[in-house]
């Protein structure tokens, strides 16, 4: 009898099917109920665009109008009555739907959907009107960023000689764009004692007097940075020698072209002369003047020929004295040896002082 | 253990530092009247720490006693005031042969006056021991004249030492501005002052000066809002004249990262000048620019003759001279002491005549 009331009837038996049927639908029912009616319907696509996807500052409502609109919405939340679950709404649809037979009831609060039986051919036009307007939004934009346009995706595989030629283009145009520069900064200092920018002074407190206008060309003095460059190629010799060489040569050029062409002789040398005198008044020591470079060129050749001449003395003289204290040594070995050879009967030895006794004599008065 | 104790600690000074700083004299030739001697003065203050300021020149020191010790000094510029019928002249030279620029000062005012021009001097304090900045207005173009002066004055002063200088050490300012219309130069002398700027001057008051005497006020507040909310020159300093410190400076609240405006104060003499000449050599040479005279090459080559002449005459009588004098001595030194005295002074005699021969040539008076 356990086996038989456990076993459930065979699942295709006929009889059996409404009640499997609505034990199924029963089972559906209960968790569609669980599901809020909001999410379950189909969205209205017209009302989410119109709010927060777009930045439409022009549909959005006055703001008390918005408030009122929360109040409402917020109470009607909390309202009992209002709180219709997935079926009942179905059902309301259902009977509005048999009873009237062509529009489906639309729920009174904003938010709640249009029923998912009968579905109404969607206001195609404001869609596409929105997405036209969304297109054109986002191409003013990128025009405004010059974000490259989707025509270039076209061109991407430029060829390199493509490439070469815009780059040397843009190397043109900067270099172009440096040189506008610098001629524009020599204009500006070309204008010698003119005023390039006039201020008018301070003294506007006795305004019967003429302001003054003071030109402004202010500069300030020396900077050191103390950072020395990389020393710069020196040019030319750093010896006197070499220096009173060049000097000569530039002389004689300058004599050279004096003959042929008188005026560039000229300023040639007004040139060289005013570049003297301010390498000169900045500290520089130009060494130009074929005089002072022979000058001590002499003077070098004299100390050296002085110091050598007394380095000679020096050595002389050292070797003289070595000489002399080796003769001098000998001598007196010589003499020592001289005096100890010598017969012994040479005359009276001198007698030293305190010793003038001979030798092994006995003193007197000791044994 | 006993204390140690530091055993080397003179600071070495750095010769090659020491030589790249360029140092002047300031001196004044002949017969200059008192106030001159004043602008002297007043000038080899504005050229401190870098010059003599207790030279002493003696009525027979000629220029090349003060090219012989520069040399020794590393002094590179000379300034020399002298004074002629026609004006006050001032040359600037750079020792040893550089040039000399020569200017006739039209007209100049003393330290003490332009101070008694204020209504409240400052008194020097210690803004001497550092040099001052340069400053040059209207000095650009192409005139190698110009460029020549620019060059001269730039380089008379110290150069800045960007990476180690301190702000506090940056107290004066000098001027040289060229008026384009009349080519005078104007020299000043300035002082560097930071004022704050933004506040009423109650508030000025209580920052930079003690607590103020209150008693007449219930609260700070009636004291703040008694008065003017800022005073005239604060008007004139907003704007451009105020920096932000980037260090500590002098003074009571000059902190860094703090706003000030920057006043000048004047201080020190002020000059008029205008460039007469440029000479090649210091003080002597080829004249390469002249405001007044323009010689034909004609000209040059006989004033040059001219000189060459004088000068060989020069030298011919002095080792005239010479041999007299020392003739002179041999013989005397064979014929005994008593005769020494009357032939020591005839020789006295002669030296002198000789003496005032280089009186004329030494200090270089020859003026247009």
């Amino acid at each position: 009898m356990a086996a038989e009331g456990q076993q459930p009837p065979l699942p295709c038996s006929l009889d059996a099917l409404q009640d499997r049927l609505a034990e199924h639908r029963k089972c559906f029912d209960s968790l569609v109920e669980l599901i809020p009616a909001k999410y379950y319907f189909a969205k209205d696509p017209d009302a989410d665009l119109s709010g927060k996807q777009l930045h439409n500052k022009k549909n959005k409502a006055p703001k008390q109008v918005v408030k009122d609109a929360t109040k409402k919405a917020k109470k009607h939340k909390l309202d009992p009555q209002s709180s219709q679950s997935v079926l009942d709404i179905q059902s309301d649809n259902l009977k509005a739907a048999q009873n009237n037979g062509s529009t489906p009831k639309k729920p009174a609060v904003n938010g709640t959907q249009p029923n998912g039986t009968t579905l109404e051919a969607l206001p195609t036009g404001s869609i596409v009107e929105l997405q036209a307007k969304l297109k054109n939004r986002i191409d003013e934009l990128r025009a405004k960023r010059k974000a490259p346009s989707q025509e270039v995706v076209a061109d991407q595989p430029r060829s390199r000689q493509d490439i070469l030629q815009s780059r040397a283009d843009r190397k043109r145009e900067r270099k172009e764009g440096i040189k506008a520069k610098k001629e524009k900064r020599r204009k500006l200092d070309d204008t010698t004692g003119m005023a390039t920018t006039s201020k008018s002074a301070k003294e506007s407190s006795t305004p019967t007097k003429t302001v003054p206008t003071v030109t402004e060309d202010v500069s300030f003095g020396k900077l050191d940075f103390g950072v020395t460059e990389p020393t710069k190629k020196r040019k030319g010799p750093t010896d006197i020698a070499g220096q009173l060489k060049q000097a000569e040569a530039k002389k004689q050029k300058l004599e050279k072209l004096k003959e042929t062409d008188k005026e560039k002789a000229e300023s040639i040398q007004e040139s060289a002369t005013w570049n003297k005198l301010l390498k000169q008044a900045e500290g520089e020591k130009v060494k130009d003047d074929v005089k002072l470079l022979k000058k001590s060129l002499r003077r070098k050749e004299q100390t050296k020929q002085k110091s050598a001449s007394a380095w000679a003395d020096r050595q002389a003289s050292s070797t003289k004295e070595k000489e002399d204290r080796l003769k001098k040594r000998e001598e007196n070995i010589k003499a020592r040896v001289e005096a100890r050879n010598a017969p012994k009967g040479k005359g009276q030895k001198k007698k030293r002082p305190g010793f003038e006794g001979g030798a092994g004599k006995k003193k007197p008065g000791k044994a | 253990m006993a204390k140690r104790r530091k055993k080397r600690t003179h600071v070495k000074v750095d010769e090659a530092a020491i030589a790249k700083v360029p140092k002047s004299f300031v001196i004044k030739s002949g017969v200059v009247g008192r106030s001159l001697a004043h602008l002297v003065m007043d000038v080899r203050k504005t050229m401190e720490p870098n010059t003599a300021l207790n030279l002493r020149e003696r009525k027979g020191n000629k220029l090349k006693d003060f090219v012989h010790v520069a040399g020794q000094l590393s002094v590179t510029h000379l300034m020399v005031f002298s004074k002629t019928p026609a004006g006050i002249n001032l040359r600037i030279g750079r020792i040893p042969r550089g040039p000399t620029l020569t200017f006739r000062v039209n007209s100049y005012g003393l330290a003490a006056d332009v101070l008694a021009l204020q209504s409240r001097p400052k008194s020097p304090g210690s803004e001497f021991k550092t040099s001052p900045l340069v400053v040059l207005n209207n000095f650009g173009g192409d005139a190698k004249h110009i460029k020549l002066m620019a060059t001269m004055f730039q380089n008379m002063f110290p150069p800045i030492q960007v990476q180690t200088m301190k702000l506090a050490d940056a107290r004066r300012v000098v001027l040289f501005n060229l008026n384009s219309e009349t080519s005078e130069i104007e020299f000043r002398h300035y002082t560097v002052t930071v004022k704050v700027t933004g506040v009423s001057k109650s508030v000025k008051a209580i920052i930079q000066t003690d607590v103020p005497d209150l008693g007449r006020y219930d609260d700070i507040s009636d004291y703040i809002l008694r008065g003017a909310f800022a005073s005239e020159s604060d008007v004139e300093d907003a704007g451009e004249s105020t920096v932000t410190l980037s260090q500590n400076y002098v003074g009571k609240g000059n902190r860094t990262a703090e706003q000030r405006a920057i006043r000048l104060v004047e201080m020190g003499p002020r000059m008029q000048l205008s460039l007469i000449k440029i000479q090649n050599g210091l003080c002597e040479g080829e004249v390469l620019y002249h405001s007044l005279v323009q010689k034909s090459a004609a000209e040059i080559k006989e004033q040059e003759q001219r000189r060459k002449k004088s000068e060989a005459e020069r030298g011919r009588r002095r080792a005239e001279q010479e041999k007299n004098v020392a003739a002179k001595k041999a013989a005397n030194a064979g014929e005994g002491a008593d005769e020494d005295e009357e032939a020591g002074s005839d020789p006295q005699a002669e030296d002198d005549e000789d003496e005032e021969d280089d009186d004329e040539e030494g200090l270089d008076q020859m003026e247009e």
